[in-house]
């Protein structure tokens, strides 16, 4: 009796050991792939096969899904959240490099127009998206992966910074990810040095800028100066302080949309009617500065009401757009 | 026809300044009255939150005397530290409050309801002063006709709306016109007055630094192009060290005035402007070669010596243990930093970045015709156009990242739109003027008038004198046209009858529409007190929301005048002033701790919330609750901003779970867990359910949010309602001595629906269907 339980003993260690080893050359392997794929593993149908199907794996694997045709969209941030999420993997790969930990943890990232059948089998519904695939979880071939709802990232707290994905990594497999280390346009060392010779350069232009002849033009200026206000007017900070993106998308019609309804305003919009804004401020100064100087009477009759009708034209749309973004119906309070 | 004898021409002068005189009274009077819609719609009250403060200083000041008011200290006010007013507040709005018999305690002294309108008078003949010294007469009326009207102006200064901006606004506009007149005439007596003009101005708004920055700029600018002069002298030099003085007898700014740096720009400039005077007169006393070789001397000395200080400095810098180059320290840089993440900044709608329609809805023509001001600057480019511009410019980036900085550009808008709406106005009505006399001269004698047309048609118009130089005149444009090539010659010439027709109709169109917009705006839009709302019922008749007042009063009269008062930031001056009871935070938002400390017992459970404000002898806590009638800034959408404030201060409340399950902030069953835990969450719903639906909405049904609520009976345990006015938007709870006993007990109309009853009613309602 004793006999054979030591025996079976033996023969579960030897069958586990020879498992680990098998296991081990694979995370290896796998390893491998996440490294030419720049830390990364890029998901498609044969490497999901790979990493991924069978009754249980030695790793977990962490998943970002990510569009390539959603990217232009400025409020899901989707490449800022793969850059961050690169910036995991690689902190996890450098804090973790020659420990045994180093293969614990596998990154991969599911790109939709590549893998879109796996969209489906993953069920993801909607960006951003990112889940951890327990070691436990058994796949089947072209099965659906269903995962528990705390493997999912919640987004509250969305766009999720390295450190907040690193911490969640933590969270769901107990392993750190250490300290995330960003990259640094230029080392510290170098930058007094960098600022002195930008000090430097900016002295030099400016020197000579002062003595250039082209300096002297006033339409320079006048150039700027219509410039900084267009900028402003077109609610350019707005745009930046808010991240608002160029074009949006209306779900509705399933189309872009230039102008949008209600409060705040678009990139685009901003930029147009900034520049109805400056349209009609510069055709009155041309009717002020340029018809009087023209010099047949008959072209400068032409000119003047083309200038006029310039700035009619620019006039109505911005009244109109205003009533249209507002609602504000004035009165003339006379009857 | 004209006489056209120096005689004629000094009475036609006079007549025009006649005209001009009643046209600038006409626009006073229109500037105040337009901004009495408040009084005559609603009554005469002081409006908002800071007005209430500006009134109680008022008061100290009348009762108390000018001497006494320096040394102010409110005990009244973030209790238990109080606030040391005297030192922290600018007084120039309360000085203009001051009124010699105290007035009855209910009624506001009528001095300061109409202080705002009066001011915008001054403001807009100070207006019309400023564009008379930068381009002329011409270009200072049209710019005081739409200063006196133009909306965003208007959002601050209405009757009642005792504010710093109301009276600051004119003191911006009379300190660049005394620095204009003083450039202009290179007087000291206009420096002298510059200086107190700019003492007004320090001692009345903290926006004087767009002032203390923007002279410089101006200056460095002439420095840069060459257009130093003894006028800039006289006008720059005497203001730094005077105006530095005087910022410094301001208790609120004291010594910042020569240590922040936002003061450092005008030292700066000083120091340079000399240096260019110093080398102005080198170079004339020098023969040129001598000058180039001491110049070539400095330079060669001046970057060896700079290079050795700045590779000094560098190597200190890089030596020191906590050398290091932040985002923090690059953000000082970044304008719209504050904005962004500084939550008790970001939660102010004033500091929220404007969209393309705010410069519309507040500026109207004024932002169409600015950018034709800004070219008509650099014709020509004088000192004063010069500074016009660079304010103009200067101004609408600010405003670009703040809406409150709107007010700071629409001087310059009406400034600079005034001008263009003068230029081409004078322009058509010019032309019209030589069409006019072409006809006249033709029917008579054709030669005789030739000669004399240039210098009438020279004489009718508002233009500079700069200008005049260009215009010939018809014919004898058509005599030098035919030396010039191309389409473009030199010669000014007038348009057409037709198209100045036209023209004209246009401008006078697009002025009247300006002026519609800005009544219907100041009439519909700025005019409400905000402390008593008004809505029209489906008759036709007035509805009114007194219930602020009604609470106030409340307050004053059934609580012991030692009573501390708790609520959010928002509401502590009217408390102040209106209950005269004793508050824990209010508008001045000097200790952001405190504030914090306020957020973070609102946004906990009941029993801390209990715990923090026993520490705070607070002994009555109000929420303003819109969730009844539907008044949307109440204290539930502003909730986020007290859970981000007080956890910006104490990292335990965390944003994240007071939003929903789908990362939005909602009150539904869906709300986050931490909201319906909340101290605000019962203190604004307590027996809200009870109240009994709206037409047909289920019971619970939150007007603002447009939801049903998603936690309906609950009982208070440490607090106890003791006030719910009438419209329910003020609630006003006491803060228990001892934890109530009875919340166990079970409510009486509560209904619980068991699985059973819920079963029979889904199948009764499917036997219907």
């Amino acid at each position: 009796m004793r006999r054979s339980a030591l025996c079976l003993g033996l023969l579960l260690l030897v069958a586990i050991g020879g498992s680990q080893a098998a296991g081990d050359a694979e995370v290896q392997r796998l390893l491998a792939l996440q490294r030419s794929h720049g830390g990364v593993i890029e998901l498609d149908p044969k490497t999901f096969q790979e990493l991924l199907v069978g009754k249980s794996r030695p790793y977990s694997v962490i998943i970002v899904a990510d569009a390539k045709d959603l990217r232009s969209q400025g409020k899901l941030k989707l490449g800022q959240l793969v850059s961050e999420f690169r910036l995991v993997a690689k902190s996890f790969a450098a804090t973790h490099a020659g420990k045994g930990s180093v293969g614990s943890v596998i990154f991969a990232r599911l790109e939709f127009s590549k893998a879109k059948d796996l969209f489906g089998r993953m069920g993801i519904q909607a960006l951003p998206y990112l889940a951890r695939i327990p070691p436990s979880l058994a796949i089947s071939e072209g099965g659906a992966v269903t995962l528990g709802k705390e493997e999912v990232m919640p987004t509250t707290g969305y766009p999720w910074s390295a450190e907040a994905i690193a911490e969640w990594v933590l969270e769901r497999s107990g392993v750190a990810v250490g300290e995330i280390k960003r990259p640094t346009l230029i080392s510290t060392r170098l930058m007094p040095l960098l600022s002195l010779a930008v000090l430097a350069c900016v002295a030099f232009v400016g020197y000579h800028l002062y003595y250039a002849s082209f300096m002297r033009h006033q339409w320079l200026y006048a150039l700027g100066a219509i410039a900084v206000y267009w900028f402003s007017v077109s609610g350019g900070m707005f745009n930046i302080i808010r991240g608002v993106p160029l074009v949006g998308f209306d779900h509705r019609k399933r189309q872009s949309m230039l102008f949008m309804p209600g409060q705040g305003q678009l990139g685009a919009e901003g930029f147009i009617m900034g520049s109805l804004y400056t349209t009609v401020g510069l055709a009155v100064a041309a009717l002020i500065i340029l018809a009087p100087k023209v010099k047949d009477p008959n072209t400068q009759r032409v000119a003047a009401y083309g200038i006029i009708l310039v700035a009619f034209m620019a006039f109505r749309l911005v009244t109109s757009n205003h009533l249209w973004k507002t609602g504000m119906n004035t009165d003339w309070y006379l009857f | 026809m004209l006489d056209f004898t120096p005689a004629g021409t000094a009475r036609r002068q006079a007549y025009g300044n006649v005209v001009v005189g009643l046209a600038m009274l006409c626009i006073c009077v229109l500037a105040s009255s337009v901004r009495l819609f408040s009084v005559i719609k609603y009554e005469s009250v002081i409006h908002e939150f800071d007005p209430y403060f500006n009134y109680r200083v008022s008061r100290f000041l009348t009762e108390k005397g000018f001497y006494e008011t320096w040394d102010f200290f409110d005990s009244f006010t973030w209790y238990p530290l109080g606030r040391v007013v005297g030192g922290t507040m600018y007084p120039g709005a309360a000085w203009v409050g001051w009124h010699p018999p105290p007035p009855p305690p209910p009624s506001p002294p009528q001095v300061c309801v109409f202080t705002a309108p009066l001011f915008s008078a001054f403001c807009a003949l100070s207006t019309y002063l400023f564009m008379k010294e930068v381009r002329g007469q011409g270009a200072g009326l049209a710019s005081a006709a739409i200063i006196a009207v133009v909306p965003s102006y208007i959002s601050r200064s209405v009757a009642g709306s005792y504010d710093l901006e109301a009276v600051a606004i004119f003191a911006l506009v009379f300190v660049f016109y005394l620095y204009v007149k003083t450039l202009n005439t290179g007087s000291l007596k206009w420096a002298t007055a510059l200086f107190f003009g700019y003492l007004y101005m320090v001692a009345s708004w903290g926006g004087y630094s767009f002032i203390a920055n923007l002279l410089p700029i101006h200056c460095l600018a002439c420095i840069v192009f060459q257009r130093v002069s003894a006028r800039l002298y006289i006008a720059y030099a005497p203001w730094v060290i005077l105006g530095a003085l005087a910022a410094a007898n301001i208790p609120v700014i004291g010594f910042n005035a020569v240590l922040m740096s936002e003061h450092m720009a005008s030292f700066f400039v000083f120091g340079l402007l000399h240096a260019a005077l110093a080398i102005q007169y080198i170079q004339q006393m020098l023969p040129p070669r001598a000058y180039s070789a001491a110049k070539k001397l400095v330079l060669t000395f001046g970057t060896t010596a700079l290079a050795v200080v700045m590779a000094l400095v560098v190597s200190y810098v890089a030596a020191s243990p906590t050398f290091g180059w932040t985002g923090r320290s690059l953000s000082l840089l970044d304008p719209t930093y504050a904005s962004k993440y500084i939550p008790i900044i970001a939660s102010v709608s004033e500091h929220q970045p404007p969209s393309w329609s705010s410069y519309f809805t507040d500026l109207h023509i004024s932002s169409l015709l600015a950018p034709a001001g800004l070219l008509l600057c650099f014709r020509p480019l004088t000192d004063a156009s010069l500074f016009l511009l660079l304010y103009g410019v200067t101004a609408v980036y600010f405003s670009g990242v703040m809406v409150r900085l709107m007010l700071v550009l629409a001087p310059a808008a009406c400034c600079l739109a005034g001008l263009a709406l003068s230029e081409v106005t004078s322009y058509l009505a010019t032309s019209l003027a030589a069409a006019q006399l072409d006809g006249d001269s033709a029917q008579k004698q054709g030669k005789k008038a030739e000669d004399g047309a240039g210098g009438q048609v020279a004489d009718f118009g508002l233009r500079s004198t700069a200008d005049k130089g260009g215009k010939k005149g018809a014919k004898h444009a058509k005599k030098s046209a035919s030396a010039d090539s191309g389409w473009i010659s030199d010669t000014w010439r007038p348009l057409p009858k037709d198209v100045a027709i036209v023209g004209l109709i246009l401008v006078f169109a697009g002025t009247s529409l300006f002026y519609k917009h800005s009544v219907y705006v100041a009439g519909e839009m700025y005019s409400a007190p905000s402390i008593v709302l008004q809505s029209r019922r489906a008759d036709g008749g007035i509805k009114v929301f007194d219930d602020f007042r009604e609470a106030y009063a409340w307050l004053s009269y059934n609580t012991d005048p030692d009573a501390k008062v708790a609520s959010w930031w928002d509401y502590g001056y009217q408390t102040t002033a209106m209950a005269n009871r004793t508050v824990i935070v209010d508008n001045n938002t000097w200790n952001n701790t405190h504030i914090a400390t306020v957020g973070r017992a609102m946004s906990s459970p009941e029993r801390k919330a209990w715990q923090i404000f026993r520490s705070l002898d607070v002994e009555y806590v109000f929420v303003v609750f819109g969730g009844f009638i539907g008044y949307p800034s109440d204290d539930i959408n502003k909730f986020l901003w007290m859970v981000r404030i007080g956890g910006g201060v104490f990292p335990e409340i965390k944003e994240p779970n007071y939003l929903g399950s789908d990362g939005n902030y909602r009150v539904d069953d869906q709300a986050g867990k931490a909201l319906l835990d909340s101290t605000m969450w019962k203190l604004s719903y307590y027996r809200f359910a009870d109240c009994g639906p709206m037409f047909g909405a289920p019971r619970g049904y939150d007007r603002v949010r447009n939801t049903v609520i998603g936690k309906t009976d609950f009982e208070l345990k440490y607090f106890e309602e003791v006030f719910t006015s009438e419209h329910w938007m003020m609630r006003i709870y006491r803060v228990l001595d001892k934890p109530n006993r009875d919340t166990k007990l079970r409510n009486p109309r509560r209904t619980k629906v068991t699985k059973k009853a819920r079963s029979k009613r889904r199948g009764a309602s499917g036997a219907l269907s």
